[in-house]
């Protein structure tokens, strides 16, 4: 399974999560996001087909009252897409 | 060009989710003196919905053309960037305001107005051009 297939695979398993409260569970959103961490800068590379679902991740899981640390990575990951805009920006 | 549709039809058929529908929510938050953490969060995903549309575009449309998606480009990128990263400063701002209330609301104040004008605006200049953009 590659990626692209992987990634969205992700979505909807937290998205499952999230409807039925798994979320929020201790420790949750920090398994997520050992998994999905490592991925980031491949979906970066991908951004038109896995930024929409790398946001809807991050989304998903800000809103699942993280932990401090846990809401500092989701926030170093958001800093990444937003880094893919502003390098769309400068180009010519 | 056609990988940038394909991806716009992507764009649009995730707009089924949650955090994509929130366009269409957007409009629904009423202009009220404090926020819930759920009404940051929609504008938030709405801003975010609106960005990625926006990068998609400027990188498929570094320069305009004479005709197709990339044509309003030279009018389009002049508004977008500076749009964009001013709603990148409120939103980070709004979201961390509403983490910090822990779980109570905000008050809706210029950020707000700030995130919800920069949105609205992008989303019609997209749509002024041609540009697909999510509900």
């Amino acid at each position: 399974m590659d990626i692209i297939t992987y990634l969205p695979t992700i979505l909807a398993l937290v998205q499952q999560l999230g409807q039925l409260g798994g979320l929020t569970l201790p420790g949750v959103v920090g398994k997520v996001l050992d998994i999905v961490e490592p991925l980031v800068p491949l979906a970066v590379k991908e951004f038109q087909t896995l930024g929409p679902v790398l946001r809807n991740i991050i989304g998903a899981l800000q809103q699942a009252n993280p932990t401090d640390d846990d809401w500092a990575r989701l926030s170093a990951m958001e800093d990444q897409l937003d880094a893919a805009f502003e390098a769309s920006a400068v180009q010519q | 060009m056609r990988r940038f549709i394909i991806i716009a039809a992507l764009a649009l058929g995730l707009g089924g989710c949650a955090e994509l529908q929130t366009l269409s929510e957007l409009s629904s938050v009423a202009q009220t003196a404090a926020l819930s953490p759920k009404a940051v969060f929609i504008g938030a995903n709405a801003f975010d919905a609106i960005e990625i549309t926006a990068t998609n575009y400027l990188d498929q449309c570094p320069r305009a053309t004479p005709t197709g998606l990339c044509y309003g480009a030279d009018k389009v990128r002049p508004v977008i960037i500076p749009a964009i990263r001013s709603g990148i400063i409120v939103r980070r701002k709004l979201v961390a305001a509403a983490r910090a209330a822990g779980g109570g609301p905000i008050a809706a104040g210029a950020d707000w107005s700030t995130l919800r004008a920069v949105t609205a605006t992008i989303k019609d200049i997209l749509a002024q051009y041609g540009v697909p953009v999510g509900q």
